[in-house]
């Protein structure tokens, strides 16, 4: 009793200081907090749809290589047309979309590489976790991509982990607080094409007014001109050590390359966005960019996980994320 | 008189050796969440053990080799307060970093330590100013 009296203020202040952390770390962590949704949208306004026949999809593909290994039918037969879905392994073809995804080993890391044609940028699409925009709002990559019925799908930027960044969506603006520093976005207008700005350049509400169909904030830009953009010592929020990665990036219109790589386990070391980035500048892609990695990094393709995605290379097991990129069927 | 100052002394070197040992956890707990940490760096994990270096055991050990009285209880229990709320802020700080996250009332820690420092600092002046004219 004495004890309490002569230290009650240190007893009560480290009570107060206990619970304010435990508040503020459910805040960050678990309570899941529902945004409104904005009603003010575009709708998608096409652009430069290329009406691309089978065989044009197909021409010169760029991820074709020696080193490939082990996947089964990595180059489906053209079919009749019109067409039904043909689907493999690894690969999608119809009227619209052609998806081929390769396996290669790069740095002792594994990379899974989809190289991905469409006939128009709405099948480029984007997808929240339950459907919900907001904080601690998360599911599997598989999960959202199955309730979307998403034939192929990676991981997103993680927006419901900050509470700044473009959050602009299948032609919704979500978020507009935008970050003062030198945070580079991707933005991906309705006809395809991409575009690499930094925030504390171009206002949220200009890039919509613009007609912008996503926005991304994590990065760097990977690669812009066709040349990385990044060196060895570029770092995603002070990380720069070898990692699991996601990266998309375009080659030319509506022809597109989604970059997943392994990391974190004694098969597959990882990459650093250096490294990352010179496999996309050899795949032929012209502006790339890095979306969010480590244990998040994967990829679905028809319902299945195509990489081995891992938080702490302790198992292979997926991490709840909150948003995808997919190609819609 | 000696007798005091080495009271004074005794009682400040607790301070210090109190200070000392959450000044090493907090060291040891930040290198630990670094290495687990997949390469992810954060100067706010790293180097959250300088607070209560400096503003813990530093003073303190000042104190002791001078033999000075313990401050005023308001002005040492706020002191305290403001010194333990910053080097939380910076651990969590550092754990959002880690994580790669915000969180808007994270600058509760600063202001909130900050206050309790200053205010800890004023009772102090206060405390002593008032003995003088006693």
């Amino acid at each position: 009793m004495n004890f309490f009296k002569k230290h009650w203020w240190c007893i009560l202040y480290g009570a107060v200081l206990t619970a304010f952390t435990v508040y503020i770390s459910l805040d960050t962590f678990v309570i899941e907090r529902i945004s409104d949704i904005p009603t003010d949208s575009i709708s998608f306004r096409p652009q430069n749809s290329s009406n691309l026949s089978q065989s044009e999809l197909f021409s010169d593909s760029e991820v074709s290589s020696d080193n490939e290994s082990s996947f089964e039918n990595s180059e489906p037969e053209l079919p009749p047309e019109p067409m039904e879905p043909i689907i493999t392994e690894n690969s999608y073809i119809d009227d619209n979309i052609m998806i081929n995804i390769t396996q290669r080993r790069v740095n002792e890391t594994e990379c899974y590489i989809a190289e991905v044609r469409l006939s128009s940028a709405e099948y480029l699409k984007t997808a929240f976790a339950k459907g919900k925009f907001g904080k601690n709002i998360i599911q599997y990559t598989s999960q959202i991509a199955e309730s979307v019925d998403a034939i192929f799908a990676i991981n997103g930027d993680y927006y419901g982990i900050r509470e700044k960044g473009y959050v602009i969506r299948n032609g919704v603006l979500y978020q507009d607080a935008g970050y003062k520093n030198n945070q580079e976005d991707l933005v991906i207008y309705p006809d395809g094409s991409f575009r690499i700005i930094k925030e504390r350049e171009v206002p949220a509400q200009q890039l919509y007014d613009e007609g912008a169909w996503q926005v991304f904030t994590f990065g760097p830009a990977l690669v812009e001109e066709g040349k990385p953009s990044v060196t060895s010592a570029d770092e995603v929020y002070t990380l720069n050590a070898s990692n699991p990665r996601t990266a998309i990036g375009i080659v030319d219109e509506l022809h597109y390359i989604f970059i997943v790589s392994d990391g974190r386990t004694s098969e597959s070391v990882g990459l650093s966005l250096l490294q990352l980035a010179e496999l996309m500048v050899e795949l032929g892609v012209t502006t790339g960019y890095n979306l969010d990695g480590g244990g998040s990094a994967t990829m679905v393709f028809n319902g299945r996980i195509v990489n081995k995605p891992t938080s702490h290379g302790d198992g292979i097991y997926e991490r709840g994320i909150s948003d995808i990129v997919y190609i819609d069927r | 008189m000696s007798t005091s100052t080495d009271n004074f002394s005794k009682a400040a070197a607790k301070r210090t050796l109190a200070y000392l040992i959450i000044t090493m956890f907090t060291a040891f707990f930040g290198g630990v969440y670094e290495i687990f940490g997949h390469g992810v760096y954060s100067y706010y994990m790293l180097y959250a053990f300088a607070v209560p270096l400096v503003f813990g055991v530093l003073p303190n050990l000042i104190s002791a080799v001078r033999g000075t009285p313990r401050p005023h209880k308001v002005a040492y229990n706020l002191y305290n307060s403001g010194v333990a709320t910053l080097t939380a802020g910076s651990v969590f700080e550092g754990v959002l970093e880690i994580y790669g996250t915000t969180n808007r009332l994270v600058y509760i820690y600063l202001i909130a330590g900050a206050a309790l420092f200053l205010a800890g600092i004023v009772a102090h002046i206060i405390a002593v100013a008032k003995k003088r004219i006693i």
